[in-house]
């Protein structure tokens, strides 16, 4: 725990800050998206994937989280909604706009996680 | 509304970039891109579905998504804690749905519905951004235009003007040649 966030939230807070960054450098330099920014949004959906599993995991074994189950499990599955969304996007519109597109999702994602884990701790 | 001699066919009313045969934009794409890409198929490239105005309709998008989820999920569980803060958001969500719907389609009349829903939503989050700090003890809870968006980073205060100007930039009398919103119907 730092500044009252878990390592959950500073991994996604790493990972959405980095593939942003490329995306928007690859945005900024008019390229199509290529296996750097499609890659670091996969990346995140993996990170949520591996979240989601987590939190499987904390049903059977850990403390529940202190708030809405309901709004937790919400936001989770509509985390994992926007990696993948943004990626099939990003495969059928071949221009630079789609780095924009695929930069979107790191932000989103930070937020996200940083709600599931008000909702985990703190509500 | 004129008469189109060729009905309009969205998926198909720009040519394919490539003949067949030849790999979709070869060059642009990596090992990703290969693997899941789709193959040959015809693009739209009109003013809608290109650049900018796909980063419009995919912010419209999340936030449709987000503001449906939130209050669907708000109705459904805690309704009697603000009922008028759930409902204007199941209303906002509602407008952003139209919103991003009317923002994919071409033609006059999507244009139209596309700027209403927008001039909607900009009336919204100005009137219940002023509303929350007028009488706050309304809204026992927050709703996506609550003091002007701000939960939402102002987003929702910026977007419908962001929204307005392009469809002012899109609209099918501009003439402009680098929005051929006509020629995509024609």
């Amino acid at each position: 725990m730092l500044w009252g966030y878990d390592g959950w939230f500073w991994a996604s807070v790493v990972l959405g800050t980095l593939s942003f960054l490329v995306c928007v450098v690859q945005a900024l330099r008019g390229k199509a998206p290529g296996d750097l920014t499609q890659g670091s949004v996969l990346l995140q959906e993996a990170f949520l994937l591996l979240y989601g599993l987590g939190s499987i995991l904390m049903l059977f074994i850990g403390p529940e989280a202190s708030g809405s189950v309901l709004e937790y499990w919400g936001y989770l599955l509509t985390a994992l909604i926007i990696p993948a969304g943004t990626f099939i996007w990003s495969l059928v519109e071949r221009s630079s706009w789609s780095n924009w597109i695929l930069a979107a999702t790191g932000p989103t994602i930070i937020v996200m996680v940083y709600r599931m884990n008000f909702i985990w701790y703190y509500q | 509304m004129a008469h189109d001699p060729i009905p309009p066919k969205p998926d198909e009313d720009a040519s394919p970039v490539d003949p067949a045969g030849q790999a979709p934009v070869q060059g642009t794409g990596g090992v990703l891109q290969r693997r899941f890409g789709p193959r040959g198929q015809p693009v739209r490239k009109d003013a809608k579905s290109t650049g900018f105005g796909r980063v419009i309709i995919a912010i419209y998008g999340i936030f449709a998504l987000s503001a449906g989820v939130r209050a669907i999920y708000q109705i459904g569980t805690q309704f009697d804690v603000a009922p008028l803060a759930y409902l204007l958001s199941l209303f906002a969500a509602v407008v952003y749905v139209l919103a991003a719907v009317a923002l994919t389609r071409a033609g006059r009349v999507w244009h139209r519905v596309a700027t209403a829903a927008v001039l909607i939503e900009m009336a919204g989050v100005i009137a219940i951004g002023a509303w929350t700090f007028i009488a706050p003890d309304l809204f026992a809870d927050d709703t996506v235009w609550s003091h002007f968006g701000q939960g939402y980073g102002f987003i929702p205060l910026v977007l419908p003007f962001i929204g307005i100007l392009w469809l002012w930039r899109t609209r099918p009398m501009a003439g402009l040649d680098d929005v051929p919103l006509e020629r995509e119907i024609a």
